[in-house]
């Protein structure tokens, strides 16, 4: 990226790796220029098997960008660039232009002794936000079963990743397999699947020669990952579990451990005591309660003819909840019912204690013959 | 020797449709108490205050998830935001504080229930307002993809999410035009894209053939019931992308024989239920089962007919990890009372706070 006067070129890359060494191609070089004149390329010098059929001198005029076709001859090898370039003015300025890429002819390294050893990165479920920008460390191997050594030259890894070319230079004995970490960066936006992971995956490449060998290998391997796009945030240990409610202006959970109750409880029922033959009668209410705490029992009776009559009983347990003993007791209330209709109402005040019936009954008999509950 | 009378039990709950006479076992009320295992016992406990509500309005979704990094959340809706609720662990007593999500603009609000649907270890949520979200359990609340709006309604069925009676906004983006018959379908296992094209499996349809509009949708075995105000359409999976879902009508009529109280429809495992104009009804997929027929149909219609507000019903199973209770729970607004139906003993009773009526009722995690 050559600085002329305040002037800044951008060169594209142009690569040639990929492509069969005995093969002709063209590809394009890209200028761009930010000169507030015309930028005037006069010319081009090439070395190794390539050239260009571009027209010189070329014109690129401020904003543009000015292309190059680059022509690589059926042949391997490496090679180079220079441009010479007019530029405000200034005329015969040599351009040492830094391509993106390496203008190499190679061969595939799988028709060849030497190739790599590659793997893909599974990272499962993995924050990837959280590694943005973070690097991670790759195992690379590679084989050469060739009789001289092999020598890495070029290291390309794709948009979206990075990496230093420390490995330029690395050279692999004849025979012997060579164990390297690739470093490189994680990139902070990931393409998400249906399931919302992430994923990604990137090419990984390698240009080496073997011994003095001017034919060119090239080794190309494949990043991928899969993971999680996003951190988990006020997160919860799924330890408890209850059952939630809102109710005024909060939220509040049932407690089950506690069957005292904070509102009144009651229970209503109209019975029809038309019996013949009986003018009064001792109505009984029977019932049976587990055994599960300290409760106050409040039980009424209104008949048709306006008597009302009311007992409290406090059962006076204190047997916690859930105790595996807990007991059947039997009460017994007689309350007088001189009426036809009659409701029955039995109120648990709130907060007075936890109630568990099992049975509930209301019986009567005729006047004096009162019974002694069991 | 002591006499001793035989004592009638277990309990029949509410019977108010016949004289409680006829049946020693039923009472004519029966407040705040639960027949639960063949006993009459003390509902629990409702004073364990959790938190005040974040911003004074009513919370109106709640429910737990479980995301794709193992991490547990809960979160809680109202008209304004959505919330993530955190413990703060001080035993024996729990405390909660409610954070808000970094969240953008949410749109025109609504004061309609949520429905919520935990799938994808997410949790979409949608009640007419602004978008359909989803919730991931980063923190954030997310648009789903291309969606057109809001439904009222979600499901899922054979890796398509399903909404339906979609508040879809219009080209200016200003208003919102609503489409109560209209079922949409997201594109298969990808349920943040909408748009119908040649290269996805997204689609809509209309149930025209009836006169009402959607009120529900709930899912049994692989069937996606659509619920309306006089009837109910069933959905099916085809297997074909090009048409994945069939939809037929199950049950037309003209006076409300389908989900007419449109947030009174739950389900749990294969049967849901909801109230129709004239019953409460249970469907396990082949007999419509009248939940109040001789029982407490007449008590439960007087509340329903003071309502202020939408009726609400919830299927509840536990109440936690040693306190199960797989019942119906119905809550009124404006009688503040709460109908609960015990699906093993096939009884009702109900229960009321004085703060008011119980809503958005959820086995959710505290910690």
């Amino acid at each position: 990226m050559p600085v002329f006067y305040g002037v800044v070129l951008v060169t594209s890359a142009v690569d040639f790796s990929k492509n069969p060494a005995t093969q002709s191609q063209s590809l394009n070089l890209y200028i761009d220029s930010s000169a507030t004149s015309n930028v005037v390329v006069t010319a081009a010098v090439f070395t190794g098997p390539f050239s260009t059929s571009t027209p010189l001198p070329l014109s690129i005029a401020p904003g543009n960008i000015g292309t190059i076709s680059i022509d690589k001859s059926a042949t391997t090898g490496a090679g180079s660039l220079q441009l010479t370039a007019t530029v405000n003015g200034v005329a015969g300025l040599q351009i040492p232009v830094q391509l993106g890429a390496p203008m190499i002819a190679v061969v595939p390294a799988d028709t060849q002794a030497c190739y790599l050893v590659t793997s893909a990165i599974q990272m499962g479920l993995v924050n990837i936000s959280a590694l943005s920008g973070g690097t991670f460390s790759q195992t690379w191997t590679l084989v050469n079963n060739s009789a001289s050594s092999l020598t890495i030259d070029v290291v390309n890894i794709s948009n979206g990743w990075a990496t230093s070319d420390m490995y330029i230079g690395y050279s692999v004995a004849p025979g012997q397999t060579g164990t390297f970490n690739m470093t490189c960066q994680f990139p902070s936006v990931g393409f998400q699947d249906g399931s919302g992971n992430s994923i990604n995956s990137q090419v990984f490449n390698l240009i080496g020669h073997v011994g003095s060998s001017s034919s060119y290998l090239s080794f190309t391997g494949y990043l991928t990952y899969k993971g999680i796009l996003f951190v988990s945030a006020n997160n919860l240990t799924g330890t408890e579990k209850r059952l939630v409610t809102y109710v005024g202006t909060n939220l509040n959970f049932f407690d089950s451990d506690t069957l005292s109750c904070e509102e009144p409880q009651s229970i209503t029922r109209q019975f029809d005591f038309e019996l013949p033959g009986f003018e009064t009668h001792i109505g009984r209410f029977y019932t049976r309660l587990e055994n599960v705490g300290n409760v106050s029992i409040q039980v009424g009776l209104t008949t048709s003819n306006g008597d009302n009559r009311s007992a409290t009983r406090n059962i006076g347990t204190t047997v916690p909840w859930k105790v595996a003993s807990s007991k059947l007791q039997g009460f017994l209330w007689d309350l007088e019912a001189n009426g036809e209709l009659s409701v029955l109402t039995i109120n648990i005040p709130a907060n007075s204690g936890p109630l568990s019936l099992t049975m509930f009954g209301f019986h009567f008999v005729e006047r004096g013959e009162i019974y002694e509950g069991s | 020797m002591n006499k001793r009378y035989m004592v009638p039990g277990p309990f029949h709950g509410i019977v108010s449709d016949l004289p409680s006479a006829s049946d020693r076992q039923a009472f004519d009320d029966c407040l705040n108490l639960l027949c639960r295992k063949g006993r009459l016992i003390s509902r629990p406990n409702l004073n364990n205050n959790i938190s005040l509500s974040p911003d004074g309005t009513p919370i109106l979704g709640l429910r737990s998830f479980q995301d794709a990094n193992g991490h547990y959340h809960t979160c809680a809706m109202t008209a304004t935001q959505v919330y993530d609720l955190v413990t703060h662990i001080l035993p024996p007593h729990f405390t909660w504080s409610i954070e808000t999500n970094t969240v953008g603009s949410l749109g025109t609000r609504t004061n309609l229930p949520y429905s919520i649907l935990n799938v994808n270890n997410r949790l979409y949520v949608a009640n007419a307002s602004g978008f359909l979200f989803y919730i991931e359990g980063s923190g954030t609340l997310n648009i789903s993809g291309d969606t057109p709006g809001s439904p009222l309604f979600l499901t899922s069925n054979a890796s398509h999410l399903i909404g339906a009676a979609w508040y879809e906004i219009t080209a200016s983006g200003n208003n919102k035009n609503f489409y109560g018959n209209k079922v949409r379908w997201s594109d298969v296992g990808n349920f943040d894209s909408w748009a119908i094209s040649a290269s996805s499996t997204a689609g809509v349809a209309y149930i025209q053939e009836t006169p009402d509009t959607i009120t529900g949708l709930t899912n049994l075995n692989t069937y996606t019931y659509i619920t309306r105000s006089n009837g109910f359409s069933v959905m099916y999976p085809t297997g074909v992308s090009t048409k994945p879902f069939m939809i037929e009508p199950l049950s037309v009529s003209l006076e409300g024989a389908g989900n007419y109280y449109p947030y009174s429809l739950d389900s749990n495992g294969n049967y849901f239920c909801c109230i129709a104009q004239h019953e409460i009804l249970m469907f396990d997929g082949t007999n419509w089962n009248p939940l109040g027929f001789k029982k407490a149909k007449s008590s439960i219609f007087k509340d329903i007919n003071l309502a202020t507000g939408p009726i609400s019903g919830k299927c509840i199973t536990t109440f936690n990890e040693t306190f199960d209770f797989e019942s119906y729970w119905l809550t009124i607004p404006g009688p503040n009372v709460t109908w609960i139906y015990g699906v093993e003993e096939g009884n009702w009773t109900r229960i009321n706070s004085s703060l008011g009526a119980l809503t958005s009722l959820a086995h959710v995690y505290l910690r």
